[in-house]
């Protein structure tokens, strides 16, 4: 898919998830029938211009009321967005991935491409999911622990709710603080690094990852057009060898990879059937 | 710049959506009679919440028994401290023993309070576990003006239904806070 | 191998429409819509 393509397609998502303008201006939250359902990424309902709420912070609401129900509705809706797209959510319909992509693009000495424990602490995400969302807030109930302590998106929206409504800014505390600085060391090393937060420490990337292998809209390599010469290895971003394991749960489904094999023989497919996407053939880059 | 067709329909979908969001935030601002730095879209009304804030209160609603309650229920008050809580709130719930001791202490001298819920998740267990003993009732469209969108979210009232408290207040406080703010009003 | 997967991929999709059904039906939506819809600032850091 056609790069250019791909960041309208992310901004349009980052933008329709966020349409309440007006929100931003009186610092009131929508409270339409949009806010019945949950957006794909993360995406806080506490952001003014918010339409519908956040899987993971509904998801740890569930998990935390006074009398705990099997959260039937909200795990629907997660399983069927995995199910449906595994990690393509991430790459293509996440707001917060999508601010991580354009931090990248700022010119820093030097980008870090890899260095030693980054494989190992891709599984801190699913500590983050396990514990802060899960485990915790079922333990302490009215809690939304990840909500409360970590969310660096959850930061953004409540930094923008407080610049339409200074109220706010006099509650402000310790727990805030904590979260700015969170958010700020996210922001800073999402120059260096793509997509840091993604890769290390985001539950709900942690949960669709799960989902990659099985996803309606996987990735398949042509064994017969491959010729192993590993231009998609070093393209992709999130170092994952395509050849080896197309459909691993660090991938975020960017494309990367399928634009620039130049035997195209990776590819999109949507219940195993090749999708056929316009202008690829017209696109082949050489690697950097 | 050429605009393909389907960015165009793209743009057409985010309009009309922005559109329909705007729409339903508008039946919002109306009667809202809190200041703020908001741009208000309801100039023409300012006068008619000049005149809902004053002395023209009224509602009717159910209490978590189901029994009907209005206004009338506490016209005999000298203050009325309406908390818009929800059971799932943490803080909201925090606060909870807070408010009864205070109704305990200066109920006496004129100080009803009177909690105001929506979501009735886990509600009957909160107030039995808080031994409250004021009055719990269900939200209704008299009380949407007072709505910040934050809960916790308290208004005072006097009881003839005029407002007292300039801005709704939001947000829990400690017990000291919530007593300097009522006595504030008590005098 | 391939058949296997795809029959994974709608068993999980069927299983989140019966989940959401049955989630609708218990009234979670207007949970989710409650808590959505009504900031609780100590919830997401603030005070």
């Amino acid at each position: 898919m056609d790069s250019k393509k791909r960041t309208f397609i992310q901004a349009a998502a980052a933008f329709l998830q966020n349409a309440h303008i007006t929100g931003f201006f009186t610092g009131k939250i929508y409270d339409g029938a949009g806010k019945n359902i949950c957006v794909p990424g993360l995406n806080c309902y506490s952001c003014p211009g918010a339409l519908s709420a956040c899987p993971i912070g509904s998801l740890q609401n569930a998990v935390t009321a006074w009398k705990f129900k099997f959260p039937c509705y909200v795990l629907g809706l997660m399983i069927f967005f995995g199910a449906a797209f595994g990690r393509l959510i991430c790459g293509f319909l996440c707001p917060f991935g999508f601010l991580q992509d354009l931090l990248f693009k700022v010119p820093v000495p030097k980008k870090l491409r890899s260095f030693r424990g980054d494989a190992q602490l891709r599984y801190l995400k699913y500590t983050v999911l396990f514990i802060m969302v899960l485990i915790l807030p079922f333990a302490h109930k009215f809690t939304p622990v990840y909500c409360k302590y970590l969310c660096p998106s959850g930061t953004l929206s409540g930094i923008l709710l407080s610049a339409a409504d200074s109220r706010l800014r006099s509650l402000f505390g310790w727990i805030f603080t904590w979260k700015a600085v969170v958010l700020t060391a996210v922001v800073l090393t999402s120059m260096a690094v793509f997509r840091p937060f993604c890769k290390y420490l985001c539950p709900l990337g942690a949960f669709y990852a799960l989902f990659n292998r099985v996803s309606a809209v996987r990735l398949k390599v042509d064994g017969e057009k491959c010729v192993r010469c590993g231009v998609c290895a070093r393209v992709c971003d999130m170092a994952v060898n395509p050849v080896i394991s197309p459909n691993h749960p660090e991938c975020i489904r960017c494309g990367q990879c399928v634009r620039c094999c130049p035997h195209e023989a990776i590819g999109f497919t949507f219940a195993s059937k090749p999708i056929r996407v316009k202008a690829l053939a017209e696109n082949q880059k050489k690697p950097k | 710049m050429r605009i393909g067709r389907k960015t165009l329909a793209a743009l057409l979908a985010a309009l009309v959506l922005t559109m329909a969001a705007c729409h339903s935030e508008n039946k919002n601002l109306i009667g809202d009679g809190t200041s703020s730095d908001a741009v208000s879209s309801n100039e023409t009304s300012s006068a008619e919440e000049q005149a809902q804030n004053h002395g023209n209160f009224s509602f009717t609603t159910t209490d978590m028994n189901g029994d009907k309650v209005s206004f009338e229920n506490y016209r005999s008050a000298k203050v009325i401290m309406f908390n818009m809580w929800e059971p799932w709130c943490g803080p909201c719930r925090s606060e909870l023993p807070d408010l009864q001791k205070l109704y305990k202490k200066y109920k006496s001298e004129g100080l009803m309070i009177v909690g105001v819920y929506s979501n009735t998740d886990g509600l009957k267990d909160i107030v039995k576990e808080n031994k409250i003993k004021y009055p719990m009732i269900k939200s209704c469209a008299a009380f949407d003006r007072f709505q910040t969108g934050y809960v916790p979210t308290t208004v005072f009232m006097d009881g003839n239904g005029n407002v007292l408290s300039d801005e709704p207040y939001v947000g829990s406080k400690s017990y000291q806070e919530w007593e300097s703010i009522i006595l504030s009003y008590m005098k | 191998m391939e058949k296997r997967r795809n029959f994974l991929t709608a068993a999980l999709l069927a299983a989140a429409a019966i989940l959401m059904a049955a989630g609708v039906a218990m009234e979670q939506n207007e949970q989710v819509f409650a808590k959505a819809t009504r900031v609780c600032l100590e919830c997401i850091g603030i005070g």
